[in-house]
């Protein structure tokens, strides 16, 4: 009797947990399971009624114009303006930008992670309570209206792209998982997807289920790999270099986040948390300046020259190894994800029109790609 | 000379030949005025309206739904013909899985149903063709396609990819082409009507003979109609005979000094007075039974309407001016949609002072005004709003303000259609695909 | 580094293997253009890039500028409305934004009047209209020949029958319109090719695609000459456009019956089909399929022979002989006349404060000219070597001792990016005021399967 009730105990105890760890691999395949990013902001910590920004947000290009040229005063030239403006916007040098005041957040709270294990001087504390939060890119974004919830410009837009623009259909598939909910060492890879996200009927929310392949042509430099672990539901990553497409108007740019590092909250059918690491300044700007000029830009009042003295003021990560001065600056991302099924090269959607095999007219997903 | 039957005079002025249609007059219709005089029913005409940018819902949409609804500040203009019109929010255009092509997407669905799949893509046709196709094909003209921006390029109107359908964009054109000859022949020489000519001496001076003849027999009522039609006819060629003898507004893309003339082309004050000069001959060839299908387009879609001692022209503000803190709204933004509602009035009461029959000509007529965005901000398409007026021959009531809650958009345009007498069982494709139409505002 | 030659595109080493379609590259030009009715002096020629093109008596070709919209207002002309004339104009129109108008163009004691650059085709007193060609009336009293309305110029830029190098260089598809100043506009006839079928410019040559969506049209080496071989699986992928009952067919163009009452077009003998996968106009996904082609009328002239192309992370772009992205620059200034800045005899200002924030030396190290080595020639008209003065930009005096000898692409001068350091790299691609379009560089595409940089 006590045999058999314990062989219950020990089949139902194994039901159980093989149920738990049913759930546990919910849309896991092989030990695989992939997220397309669907949502992605500078992570700026704002108040309602910005209290953070007491002076008030930063002027732009526009408003900046007014104040060195104001109108009726004399004739001004193209030159003197114009072109003049354009050029420290193209070629930003450290100065004191004519005497504007740039204002940062005033407030010890910021999102982000702790990316020099430390606490410093110019660290945040989380609206959670951690300390040593290392987000410099908000004190130079957190007053500018473009990067602001709500105020739609950069903001808005920037992230209305992730979904709109296939060039930016950054994914990653985590594989070696044994468990959503623990795993000591599992292997991230970053991919670019080639497909259409899923969505629901009225085309604004993506679903999960869906799948993609990859990118393995015009897409190879986003095929990055990261190492790392899944404690409590949460997937962190060791900091890696991570370059990922976002265009945010209509032709190609990327950036570069120096020493990336992960912490998403993952489930079976989406992933949310943070990304942060270093972004490369360069590389940051050169993103925003191709893409918005200056035009675009005015809409967020985003002055660039201004804003690139304040990453220069700012940056505290990577120096040059010749000039000593910091490249990159501490920052940190929002990224929600939503599951989706990674097909390698040598997988079909269930009803492809292809085969298989690459024959002379029948396309084979992935030939060539 | 049987006036029953002619409904056009025409004549000679200045060796070229005149048009002039006439409007329904009584004598055209039957004993109760409720139908032409051959028993023939009253024509119903359809048409469209475009502003673009669409709204701020926070001051645009009225809280009251159904009849008698209230007015929010951004619709302040509407209130004297508030009573004509049917307000739709609530209601969506569906993009599913087509791109969202801004200032294009919304416009492309709330006028063809369908969603387009890249910014060359002109999908079907627009609402207009297929109505006109249904009732425009014995009018002098199949649709008459205007624009109050001065832009040759602006029109919401197609018959397929590669034939848009050109507007009007001068008004001096226009009156040209409604009260010219009927046709013209470019290789002949000395046949070209000369505006000006037309313009100073009046068109009426060349039909005197005619409508001497034909105002004996009419009623004074007629009379009075005619002669309410002819003043208007003749305050237009008083003001297209001063534009014509100074540089046209529309010229002042080119300016002889400084460069603020340049942006006049598109300051709201010269847009409402080509709009209003656009309205009255449009109203003026859907009385006279020219066509019975009209296009006006207020605006461009990302419109550039300029607001004088403000630098940024409407579509630059959407995107730029911050919401304002106390008003939760932008408010140099809303400024212009308040511009678009005013014109908007004029239009649908420029249909409703000319008296057809027992009532006037916005009774027999139904006009389907549409935007290409609800927040131009942020380039939705969620809760798009969409305006009609004119109770088509009395098979629509007026003066409802409709919820749509989240039902698709196009409802509204194939009602419309349908009430229009365009029996099709469905319209647009995939997620604004509908047979469903919104019977509120049936009679 | 690797050369990765240029797949379904333009193909440096051979034209036609592993290329585009075009038939012999520029036989059946005569076909190409549908015959209207033309005044005596006007001819129609062919030019390397734009096809053929409309031009007058001495082979100059004909450009109209048609009304654009931009942020602020309009400028160009209206149909019937000539408005270029002497006028020197002195100030910027505002009507880019966020710049207000008012302010004193560069170098304004020498800025020529929209006439110096365009002058007009000017019509007799007794000239008379024939077809879309007409005489319409200037505001100085003058009469001026002008086409579907819009009237008539040549360039100063264009200097032998054929070249086309007036408008402002396209670099692709993004950015025109109201970002992208109001250009001219070659005037060509209509392309001879049927309806439901349209001809577009892209770097790679003038190619077919479906007029309402613009989608690109292929061909299969597995066909026959007026004979398709595509059937059963291969319809799965592949759709071929199908000729309406009634059609006749233009020149170069025939009707094959796929089966009975299934007519399909076919151009040069070639049937034609478009990709059911494609998703996007103008794509080139469809030629990655062995055997599958886009096709073209004409295809674009080669480039140097020592350029390659590279991969990017969009699609494809013309390289230099190191793999090195090649730009173009464009530039049109934002008076009503809109000048094009972009040729080296214009003011230089405007590109020395993108590529350097205002020196030329600076410049040239930031955005290198591509030199042209001792001896290398061009085999057309569209690539060419220009002499540039190294302390202007500005063209060399004839002899010059010190002239750089540097790639041209019709007329204006090619770059690479010294930031561009891998290969792929476009660090510079949209580099400018209005995403490059208006003032800046854009990589020279070959392919963009993204952004439409390709034309």
């Amino acid at each position: 009797m006590t045999k058999q009730i314990l062989f219950g105990a020990v089949a139902l105890g194994a039901l159980i947990a093989g149920a738990a760890q049913a759930a546990d691999l919910e849309n896991v395949r092989g030990g695989r399971i992939g997220y397309v990013l669907t949502t992605l902001h500078w992570a700026t910590y704002q108040t309602a009624g910005a209290k953070e920004c007491p002076n008030g947000f930063n002027d732009g290009p526009r408003e900046q114009f007014k104040i060195l040229f104001p109108e009726g005063k004399r004739k001004y030239s193209l030159m003197e303006t114009q072109i003049a403006r354009e050029s420290e916007g193209w070629h930003p040098q450290a100065d004191n930008d004519h005497g504007f005041t740039f204002y940062e957040p005033q407030t010890k709270i910021g999102l982000g992670l702790n990316l020099d294990g430390k606490v410093g001087p110019n660290d945040f504390t989380s609206p959670d309570g951690e300390q040593g939060i290392d987000n410099q890119l908000y004190r130079a974004l957190g007053c500018v209206r473009s990067y602001r919830d709500g105020q739609t410009a950069n903001d808005f837009f920037d992230n209305q792209e992730i979904q709109k623009t296939s060039y930016n259909r950054s994914m990653f598939e985590i594989s070696g998982v044994d468990s959503l909910a623990n795993d000591d060492s599992v292997e991230v890879t970053w991919y670019r997807g080639l497909d259409a996200l899923m969505t629901d009927a009225t085309g604004e929310n993506v679903v999960p289920g869906g799948s993609q392949r990859i990118d393995t042509r015009f897409g190879k430099k986003f095929i990055q790999k990261m190492h790392g672990k899944i404690v409590d539901g949460v997937l962190i990553t060791e900091p890696t270099d991570i370059t990922f497409p976002w265009a945010t108007f209509g032709l190609p740019a990327d950036e570069l986040i120096r020493g990336m590092r992960m912490k998403l909250k993952l489930t079976p059918t989406g992933a949310l948390g943070l990304m942060g690491g270093y972004a490369d300044i360069d590389m940051w700007y050169n993103q925003t300046m191709r893409s918005e000029s200056t035009h675009h830009q005015s809409y967020g009042a985003l002055s660039p020259p201004s804003l690139y003295k304040a990453f220069l003021r700012l940056a505290d990560g990577y120096p040059d190894a010749k000039t000593g001065k910091n490249t990159a600056i501490s920052s940190a991302l929002r990224a929600g994800f939503t599951q989706v099924y990674v097909l390698h090269p040598d997988q079909t959607v269930a009803g492809d029109m292809g085969t298989d095999k690459q024959t002379d007219f029948a396309p084979v997903r992935d030939a060539k790609r | 000379m049987n006036f029953n039957r002619r409904r056009v005079l025409k004549g000679l002025l200045n060796g070229s030949a005149v048009t002039v249609a006439l409007p329904l007059l009584d004598c055209f219709l039957n004993g109760n005025g409720d139908a032409l005089a051959d028993g023939k029913p009253m024509p119903v005409r359809f048409g469209t309206w475009f502003w673009g940018l669409g709204m701020d819902s926070k001051i645009f949409i009225p809280k009251k739904v159904g009849a008698g609804f209230d007015l929010p500040e951004e619709l302040d203009a509407l209130k004297p013909i508030k009573d004509h019109i049917n307000l739709y929010t609530g209601f969506n255009a569906f993009r599913d899985s087509s791109p969202l092509l801004c200032h294009y997407t919304g416009w492309v669905i709330m006028r063809t149903g369908i969603a387009p799949e890249n910014g060359d893509n002109r999908p079907g046709e627009t609402i207009d063709v297929t109505v006109s196709k249904k009732i425009g094909r014995t009018t002098r003209f199949q649709h008459l396609t205007a624009t109050a921006t001065g832009d040759a390029r602006t029109s919401f109107s197609y018959e397929n990819a590669n034939s848009p359908n050109a507007p009007e964009w001068s008004p001096v054109n226009f009156y040209t082409r409604l009260f010219g000859p009927d046709f013209q022949d470019p290789n002949a020489p000395s046949f070209k009507p000369n505006p000006r000519i037309m313009a100073r001496k009046s068109v009426l001076s060349g039909v005197m003979e005619e409508t001497q003849d034909l105002t004996k027999t009419l009623g004074a009522a007629d009379k009075q109609r005619l002669e309410q039609y002819y003043t208007g006819l003749r305050e237009l060629e008083r003001q297209f005979t001063q534009q014509l003898t100074k540089p046209e507004p529309l010229a002042a893309c080119h300016p002889a000094k400084a460069p603020q003339e340049a942006k006049t082309g598109n300051d709201s004050v010269l847009t409402a007075e080509r709009h209003k000069m656009m309205t009255d001959l449009l109203a003026m060839a859907v009385a006279c039974d020219q066509t019975r299908v009209f296009n006006m387009a207020y605006s461009a879609a990302s419109a550039n309407t300029i607001k004088s001692g403000y630098e940024k022209p409407h579509h630059t503000c959407t995107h730029e001016e911050p919401i304002d803190d106390q008003l939760g709204y932008q408010p140099n933004a809303s400024w212009f949609i308040r511009r678009s509602m005013e014109n908007w009035a004029y239009f649908v009461d420029a249909f409703a002072k000319i008296k057809e029959g027992n009532g006037t000509l916005l009774d027999n007529v139904l006009i389907y005004a549409t935007t290409d965005h609800a927040h131009a901000r942020t380039h939705s398409l969620d809760g798009i709003p969409v305006i009609t007026a004119g109770r088509a021959g009395g098979k629509v009531k007026a003066g409802i303000h409709v919820d749509g809650a989240g039902s698709p958009a196009v409802r509204v345009g194939y009602t419309a259609m349908r009430v229009m007498g365009v029996d099709i069982p469905s319209w647009g494709t995939r997620s604004n695909a509908t047979s469903k139409d919104i019977g509120e505002i049936l009679a | 580094m690797r050369n990765f030659g240029l797949i379904g595109a333009l193909a440096t080493a051979s034209l036609v293997a592993g290329g585009a379609y075009a038939a012999a590259s520029r036989g059946g030009q005569d076909n190409d253009y549908v015959r209207e009715p033309m005044p005596a002096g006007f001819q129609v020629i062919a030019s390397e890039v734009d096809g053929p093109v409309f031009a007058d008596a001495n082979g100059r070709t004909l450009y109209t500028w048609p009304v654009g919209s931009q942020r602020n207002g309009n400028a160009g002309e209206q149909k019937g409305k000539p408005t270029c004339d002497a006028t020197k104009y002195t100030d910027n129109a505002g009507l880019m934004s966020p710049y207000p108008g008012g302010l004193t163009l560069p170098e304004v004691e020498t800025r020529p009047s929209c006439l110096d650059l365009w002058p007009a085709v000017y019509a007799n007193g007794d000239d008379k209209a024939v077809g879309k060609w007409t005489v319409v009336d200037r505001p100085d009293g003058r009469k001026q020949w002008a086409y579907d309305g819009f009237a008539l110029y040549t360039s100063v830029v264009d200097k032998e029958p054929g070249d086309v190098l007036g408008g402002v260089v396209r670099g692709g598809n993004r950015g025109g319109g109201g970002d992208g100043g109001t250009r001219r506009a070659a005037v060509a006839p209509a392309a001879n090719v049927p309806p439901g079928v349209s001809v577009i410019n892209t770097n790679n040559g003038r190619m077919l695609v479906t007029s309402d969506t613009k989608f690109s049209l292929y061909t299969w080496d597995k066909d026959g000459a007026d004979k398709s071989n595509c059937t059963a699986a291969c319809l799965d992928a592949w759709k071929p456009v199908l000729a309406p009952q009634t059609a006749t067919a233009p020149a170069e163009w025939s009707i094959i019956e796929r089966s009975p009452g299934v007519k399909q077009w076919a151009y040069r003998k070639r049937p034609l089909y478009t990709r059911i996968d494609d998703k996007r106009p103008r794509s080139q996904e469809g030629s990655d399929f062995p055997g599958w082609r886009n096709v073209y009328m004409q295809l674009a002239p080669k480039p140097p022979a020592s350029f390659t192309s590279r991969d990017t992370s969009s699609g494809i772009v013309l390289a230099d002989s190191k793999g090195h992205t090649i730009y173009t620059y464009t530039c049109i200034d934002d008076a009503l006349d809109q000048h094009d800045c972009s040729v080296p005899d214009a003011p230089q200002a405007y590109r020395l404060a993108i590529c350097s924030g205002g020196s030329q030396e600076k410049c040239m190290q930031n955005f290198p000219y591509v030199m042209a080595k001792a001896g290398e020639k061009s085999g057309n008209r569209t690539w060419t070597v220009i002499d540039i003065d190294p302390k202007t930009g500005h063209y060399a005096k004839p002899g010059q001792a010190d002239a750089l000898h540097v790639w041209g692409y019709r007329g204006r001068p090619v770059y690479t990016y010294s930031k561009d350091v891998n290969p792929g790299d476009i660090w510079a691609d949209g580099y400018g005021e209005h995403r490059g379009s208006r003032n800046g560089f854009k990589a020279f595409w070959l392919r963009d399967d993204f952004f439409g940089g390709a034309g």
